[in-house]
């Protein structure tokens, strides 16, 4: 099996190995979800409870069939609850993404450190031992996402639209086509550049949890250079999870119809599958990372790659040592992968 | 159990009668007189010699123009429409109101019309020259899209005067709906002086000649155009236009010169592209029957079958190479169009129909009618039930009846036009399409679905932006000036991506033409529709005003009046005003002539029938000189144990109420100032259903039933919806057991979608 495609399942066994964690996470993501199901269900409530479609009496379920007259008639009657989940998303949103670096911290010390602490409060006092070295990186993206937020989209972008488009303006091509296609490769280029960062971030904070480190930034430069040299690894192990998380949001759908289960069904099992992904994508991470680091980095000191590490512990082998156990015992994670 | 024998048979009596509520008198019999004229009175004759230059926006041409005085009084002057000098400068009446109005787009080039001379024809064939000027707007005395013509002889009531005018006009990039496009695409309107219209306003004979405004379109007489024009020899067979080529083209070197004629249209449009391809294809009527509709317009005239069924004609379009894929819907929708409009309100009279879809960097051209001629546009990745190209197709088209056929003023009357227009494009669009849908795309690829919430976007100056890490958003703070950048811009991929549609949008959400109208219930109905259009507050309230408020009350009136009445009524002014310029007065004298006669019928309170005539005078002042909003809605639906005896239960333990006994309670409210009869339907608990009639002149209808032996289940006002003009369905039913699952099933699909959007964010950042 491929290397990364290894790692990736091991740091799937390793999430599924914990269900008390995994379904208070799933709890969490319905918990979050309530600012914006309760206003949605109270005017709901009051404004759709008697209405009848027309024409006719009969009445749309909001299930199988939303008439959209009455949802027009919804919006027109009443915009607060729109306001209120507008009001509330946005720190709902924050408050996602820090909760984001908590949890990827928790599966990343649970892959290197707390291999047999399988509990939550385990789990979050990993998570919680990173989550400022992680919140730091996070602030490192910003002026990152900026970047290529102002590469793409302002002068430079617009420069090079220039060459493609009189005046750079999609409206002023002479084709349709043309203007599409521009514009398209343009927001493609800008979707594949974000992440990239996201992965890059994802790989300094693996580092971070590898080597125990909290100095972000140069976790950040090194996991810049490792997306240079090995992206195909790592963009291996994070597209594994990204195309099973897919499948799971076309399969468990599917089932749920065909097995004629309640709509809330999927109010559980999504979740479930997309953090149990994107834990086994985080934890698989680490790993890989860790074994990289236990290796001389033979190519790091040739590019001149400052060694740190006066402020982290010396890297952990992903091995049994320091109580940490793989859960299919024959596999071995590789030390190093770079030859795949 | 009490016992009222006489009530209820009455009850039911008037149940069975009247569950088909009658909200219409009976229909006329009588046939419908033919008021419909061949041809105009052609007030105008424009005898054209134009040649566009190589460049293909230049415009060299001569006039001779014909003004006949149709009317009782003299005139000593010309006025002409000179509008392709809205484009010369920022000073035009078009570009300062646009500032006024928060649009500050100018056209990438100036444009304009260079008057060369004018020469009057004297009675003995000479020519004499004549000095023009401007007509200064009080907004923006520079104006020079009106132009006046003093003559030394004052032209008498049923004289003629004729005027030669050599002009140089240069078109702009396309701008505001004329210009042209960088591959040769060009999209000639108001290219050339036009007269404007003599007539009676406010008593006074006055020339009815407004400068180009921006929340305006045009107004001018009919007439005859002849015109010879030389192109390029590229255009050949790439050329669309308001007339009917005559002959054949005479090539002459690099240039082509058409020779077109048009007979009853006041305006002369056309359109070249040497990248598009026009296609010819032959609208055969009975290829489109809808039998059904036919045999239901001819009894409610009194015509024969033959007599209503509209004519062939020939359809032309002008399309892109790039939008092959939309020359079927094109074509069917303009057939369609032809069909129904014909069918509906007379015959479309003309040899073609053009239709033009612009050139990709000239869609400001799009969405606009002239006669004979007009212009749509379709963007390239819809999904196949998105109602693009045809619902604009239709409503261009339809404009060749309410705008080219019955010439309405749409400077101060545009609900004249676009509101019957827009109503007639809802109503064919519900007939001979499916409804359309709500769509999300990405990457410009289009699907269905509708998101139970919108994810929430925060523009500059909001510091929740932030939050969502799109924008850092920091006020100035004294010390530090305000920082505003840009962190991520949300594109459709991470929309999708962030969303999942295919999890969390509901799937298929279909949404009605007729009940788009309805969309502008949401705004402040700010001014009433009697106020000139060009006067209006802003390009909202144009829209409210001029398109949706107007066609809604085409609706209300045609389910008020009833179908039968209402197609006569609707073919009848069509008819009368064909060819002319109806007045907003002419149209109430219309509908209150037509109308007369017309009766709801319904169950009073008391149970007893009642019968209300309708007074479409009062329901007209309302509408249009009024700004009376319209609201029913049920208010209370009580069902009440009975009390046995009143003075049981004094403290001996007794129940003092009946069994399946009930004191039933209904108030209907009317919330809003529009008075109209209204329907209100009581389910009751044995399955009978009584109909009631409220004449709506009161703010509250009550019903009550003491001592009842049925609850009233449900309550509907306006249960048909009838009233388009009501500005809330939502409060127009009330029941005694309402549907919580609807609320549970909304709130968990909103509770997956804000779940998968939560878990974007977790992973971003």
């Amino acid at each position: 099996m491929n290397q990364a495609l290894r790692f990736f399942f091991i740091g799937m066994g390793l999430v599924l190995a914990r269900p008390r964690v995994l379904l208070l996470l799933v709890l969490v993501s319905l918990f979050m979800a309530l600012p914006v199901a309760i206003p949605a269900w109270m005017s709901a409530d009051t404004h759709l409870a008697h209405v009848s479609a027309y024409p006719g009496d009969a009445a749309p379920d909001f299930l199988h069939e939303v008439p959209g007259w009455l949802l027009d008639e919804w919006a027109r009657a009443d915009s607060n609850w729109r306001d209120l989940i507008r009001n509330g998303m946005a720190p709902a949103l924050l408050l996602a993404s820090l909760l984001g670096l908590l949890f990827a911290g928790g599966w990343m010390h649970s892959a290197l450190h707390g291999r047999g602490e399988h509990g939550p409060a385990a789990f979050f006092r990993g998570g919680g031992s990173h989550f400022f070295p992680f919140v730091r990186t996070w602030l490192l993206g910003l002026p990152i996402f900026f970047g290529i937020t102002w590469l793409i989209w302002s002068t430079p972008g617009e420069w090079v639209m220039g060459l493609f488009l009189p005046e750079g303006k999609p409206g002023m091509a002479a084709s349709e086509t043309t203007a599409r296609f521009v514009e398209h490769g343009r927001e493609i280029l800008y979707v594949l550049m974000l992440l990239f960062t996201e992965a890059m971030l994802d790989v300094a904070r693996a580092d971070l949890v590898a080597r125990d480190g909290r100095f972000s930034l140069w976790a950040l430069l090194r996991a810049f250079l490792i997306m240079l040299r090995q992206p195909h690894v790592v963009m291996t192990l994070l597209g594994a999870g990204i195309i099973l998380e897919g499948l799971w949001l076309v399969g468990i759908p599917a089932m749920v119809n065909g097995l004629h289960w309640p709509l809330w069904s999927l109010v559980l099992l999504i979740p479930l599958g997309r953090i149990s992904m994107r834990g086994a994508r985080w934890a698989g991470l680490a790993l890989w990372i860790s074994g990289r680091n236990h290796e001389p980095d033979q190519a790091a000191e040739k590019d001149g790659i400052p060694e740190v590490s006066d402020e982290s512990e010396p890297p952990i082998m992903p091995t049994t040592q320091h109580g940490t156990t793989w859960v299919t015992d024959s596999v071995t994670p590789p030390a190093n992968d770079t030859t795949n | 159990m009490a016992k009222r024998p006489a009530f209820l048979l009455t009850l039911l009596f008037c149940a069975t009668a009247l569950t088909g509520f009658a909200f219409a008198a009976n229909p006329q019999q009588s046939p419908l007189p033919d008021l419909m004229p061949e041809h105009s009175s052609a007030i105008t004759q424009y005898e054209m010699d134009i040649v566009l230059d190589p460049d293909g926006h230049t415009i060299r041409g001569t006039i001779h123009a014909t003004w006949r005085n149709q009317t009782e009084a003299a005139t000593s002057e010309l006025l002409w429409h000179v509008y392709n000098n809205a484009w010369r400068d920022r000073d035009s009446v078009a570009l300062v109101e646009a500032r006024a109005y928060g649009s500050n787009g100018v056209p990438r080039e100036w444009g304009d019309t260079e008057i060369i001379h004018t020469k009057v024809l004297q009675p003995d064939g000479s020519w004499s020259t004549l000095l023009n000027t401007w007509v200064a707007h009080e907004n923006a005395p520079h104006d020079r899209t009106v132009m006046r013509t003093p003559l030394a002889t004052p032209v008498a009531p049923g004289a003629e005067v004729t005027i030669e005018v050599k002009f140089v006009a240069v078109l702009p990039p396309a701008f505001r709906r004329m210009g042209y496009g960088s591959e040769g695409y060009l999209h000639a309107v108001q290219w050339y002086p036009k007269f404007g219209v003599f007539e009676k306003l406010d008593g006074e004979m006055v020339w009815s000649c407004e400068p180009y405004h921006y929340l305006s379109e045009f107004y001018a007489d009919y007439g005859t155009y002849d015109v010879r024009l030389t192109l390029p020899a590229h255009y050949q067979n790439h050329m669309v236009s308001s007339g009917s080529i005559v002959g054949e083209p005479q090539i002459a070197g690099d240039q082509i010169t058409y020779t077109l004629h048009a007979d009853d249209i006041h305006d002369f449009a056309w359109t070249v592209d040497p990248e598009a391809r026009v296609i010819h294809r032959p609208f055969v009527e009975k290829e489109w029957r809808d039998i059904e509709e036919e045999e239901k317009v001819a009894a409610a005239l009194g015509r024969p079958v033959e007599a209503v069924r509209p004519k062939d004609t020939e359809m032309i379009l002008l399309l892109q190479p790039e939008h092959g894929e939309y020359e079927e819907e094109y074509f069917t929708a303009l057939a369609r169009a032809l069909y129904y409009f014909g069918l509906w309100y007379g015959t479309y009279p003309y040899e073609t129909i053009s239709c033009v879809d612009p050139a990709h960097d000239a869609r400001a051209t799009g969405g606009m009618e002239y006669p004979r001629l007009f212009t749509v546009g379709v963007r390239k990745g819809l999904h196949e039930t998105h109602l693009s190209p045809e619902g604009t197709t239709v409503h261009e088209f339809g404009h060749q009846f309410w705008y080219g056929l019955v010439g309405n003023d749409e400077f101060r009357h545009a609900f004249l036009d676009e509101g019957f227009n827009t109503y007639s494009t809802s109503r064919i669009l519900h007939k001979a399409w499916p409804s359309s849908r709500y769509y999300d795309s990405i990457l410009g690829h289009e699907f269905t679905g509708k998101s139970p919430v919108d994810l929430p976007s925060y523009g500059a100056d909001d510091v929740r932006a932030l939050l969502t890490m799109q924008r850092l958003e920091i006020p100035d703070l004294g010390f530090m000036p305000a920082l505003s950048y840009e962190l991520r811009r949300r594109t459709s991929i991470e929309k999708w991506l962030a969303q999942v549609p295919s999890l969390s949008f509901f799937k298929e959400v279909p949404r009605s033409s007729r009940v788009w109208n309805r969309s502008v219930h949401q705004y402040d109905w700010a001014q009433p529709i009697e106020v000139p259009t060009f006067a209006l507050l802003d390009g909202q309230l144009r829209r409210t005003n001029s398109y949706n408020r107007p066609a809604m009350t085409l609706f209300t009136l045609q389910e008020l009046m009833g179908e039968t009445r209402w197609i006569r009524l609707m073919r009848a002014w069509h008819e009368k005003m064909r060819f002319q310029h109806p007045q907003p007065s002419e149209w109430a004298k219309h509908l209150a002539e037509f109308g007369a006669g017309a009766t709801v019928s319904g169950l009073d309170t008391s149970g007893v029938v009642q019968t209300v005539s309708f007074d479409w005078h009062d329901f007209w002042q309302q509408a249009y000189h009024g700004n009376d909003r319209m609201d029913f809605g049920v208010a209370r639906l009580d069902n009440r144990p009975s009390v046995a005896d009143s003075t049981a239960g004094q403290g001996d333990g007794a129940e003092p109420y009946e069994e399946n006994i009930w004191d039933v309670r209904i108030a209907v409210r009317r919330y809003d100032g529009f008075r109209v009869p209204v329907e209100i339907r009581v389910h009751w608990s044995d399955d009978t259903i009584t109909n009631h009639l409220w004449a709506g002149q009161d703010s509250v209808w009550k019903l009550e039933r003491l001592r009842h032996d049925t609850k009233a289940m449900r309550v509907q006002v306006d249960p048909e919806h009838k009233l388009m003009l009501d500005r809330n369905r939502l409060n127009n039913e009330r029941r005694v057991e309402p549907d919580h699952d609807r609320a549970w099933n909304y709130s968990v699909r909103a509770l997956l979608w804000a779940q998968q959007v939560l878990h974007w964010y977790g992973g971003m950042g």
